[in-house]
């Protein structure tokens, strides 16, 4: 598995300050990470790490976090490590801050030892911070992440690392992230601004703009999705047919029933009988009482509404049949047209 | 002169100033000291206050000067006890004063407790013979 072995690589990649805000530095050659009931008395870190090659929605298998505890007098430690909930972290001399730094991860990792010995410490598993940052709708491969060390309250314990201003790379704080690469998406889905949710696999049909995201894939999706703004979730079947976004489907061509979703929002769907057919059009309609039009029709029978209104043109058995699908709105339809 | 062990419950800034002062002045004299402050640690002010606030303060002083110093945590155990090695009878007032607090009958504490918490954080070997004064 692709492993991603990160490490503070710059004099600005970390930091500490208080929790009450003061005491910020960024070129010590430590980082206080203490404990403590009052805030004057509470440190929090900031570990910045540069060019994460992980690629948006990977799956984090693990995120090894380690420290290298700088002497055996400030040794102790009571904290929880976030991370900073944005798609690129500045570095510690753009945004001069650790405390405020937010908004942060809902995910979490706490790390409460005492007497810990001079060297490398594994503070825990950061799989559940890095995975929420590089699902981000906003991450790409080589953003920055920062984690903010925050200290308990509960305790009052110091706590000492070495920073990279120690000496550089060689006692800065080490992230190491072993990732699976996300399932290849046969095609992106919808136009900008469309989220598609709860897909985990391939989504056949065409693919929208940038600004789309694309999450979990569960199902096959066949067929297109589209129309701007509108959000798919869950299609359940295959459609048979041409379905396209927007626009006709040539007469002639409807002999199977056609199953599936068509369009947006406002239009309320309709089950026609058998050896219909129909137009669906604009925006915004309903489609209301085909079958008793159809059953008083001896020959075509065409019912036309409308622009804003439904169009719906029915006709009989062995008569041709022009489908069009609405541009807006959505409608189900069992259709069987005419040979 | 008479030693002096006091618990700095409230430090003040001149308190870790005088504790810092110390600790430097003890780094620069014996750079080959095993004690503490150990390898390359000396008891900054940074640290001080940290500590300060995490832990105890335990200084004794003989008349008016520093002999030495503890952080104590609140279980009653050491952390890093720092004496002047030509004044080790101060750390033996440090772990009275110690040891007292936590329970134990004073004047229990021997001069083979100091020696064992001073080997313990590698000031010196077992078995050293150790004078106090």
């Amino acid at each position: 598995m692709p492993t991603a072995n990160l490490q503070v690589s710059a004099s600005a990649g970390d930091a500490h300050e208080k929790a009450d805000g003061t005491g910020f530095a960024s070129t010590f050659t430590e980082l206080f990470l203490d404990s403590n009931s009052a805030a004057a008395s509470r440190y929090n870190g900031g570990l910045r790490f540069a060019s994460v090659a992980i690629p948006f929605g990977a799956r984090i298998d693990s995120a090894t976090l380690e420290w290298y505890v700088k002497d055996n007098k400030t040794d102790s430690f009571d904290v929880d490590v976030y991370g900073q909930a944005v798609d690129n972290a500045s570095d510690f001399a753009t945004d001069a801050d650790v405390t405020s730094r937010t908004p942060l991860t809902t995910a979490t990792v706490g790390y409460s030892a005492v007497d810990v010995a001079v060297g490398w410490a594994t503070v825990g598993d950061a799989k559940a911070i890095v995975s929420e940052l590089v699902s981000r709708a906003g991450w790409a491969s080589g953003n920055a992440i920062v984690l903010i060390v925050k200290g308990r309250t509960g305790t009052n314990r110091a706590g000492n690392v070495r920073s990279y201003d120690y000496s550089g790379n060689t006692f800065g704080p080490k992230l190491t992230v072993v990732w699976t690469a996300a399932k290849t998406l046969s095609g992106s889905v919808g136009p900008a601004g469309a989220v598609v949710k709860r897909t985990r696999r391939s989504v056949a049909g065409s693919v929208g703009p940038a600004g789309t995201a694309v999450r979990l894939t569960r199902r096959v999706l066949t067929g297109a999705l589209t129309p701007v703004g509108a959000i798919v979730r869950k299609p359940q079947r295959t459609l048979a047919g041409t379905v396209t976004p927007v626009g006709d489907i040539p007469p002639r061509r409807l002999f199977r029933t056609l199953t599936g979703t068509v369009t947006p929002a406002g239009t309320k769907q309709v089950r026609l009988s058998r050896r219909l057919t129909a137009t669906l059009t604009p925006v915004g309609n309903l489609v209301l009482g085909a079958l008793g039009q159809i059953f008083g029709a001896r020959a075509c029978a065409t019912q036309t509404v409308s622009p804003t209104a439904l169009a719906i043109q029915v006709i009989e058995e062995r008569q041709m049949a022009t489908m069009t699908l609405a541009q807006t709105g959505r409608a189900r339809q069992t259709l069987e047209a005419c040979a | 002169m008479a030693l002096t062990v006091t618990r700095l419950t409230s430090p003040t800034a001149a308190d870790l100033d005088g504790l810092a002062a110390f600790g430097q002045a003890l780094a620069a004299a014996h750079p080959n000291w095993s004690c503490d402050p150990d390898a390359g640690v000396a008891p900054d002010r940074d640290m001080l206050d940290r500590l300060a606030a995490a832990m105890t303060l335990v200084v004794a002083r003989d008349g008016p000067d520093i002999a030495g110093f503890a952080a104590v945590r609140d279980d009653g155990t050491i952390k890093w006890l720092v004496v002047d090695p030509g004044r080790l009878a101060a750390a033996l007032g440090i772990l009275q004063a110690v040891r007292t607090r936590s329970g134990e009958a004073k004047g229990k504490v021997r001069a083979g407790a100091v020696r064992d918490a001073l080997v313990a954080q590698g000031c010196t070997a077992a078995g050293e013979r150790l004078t106090f004064r």
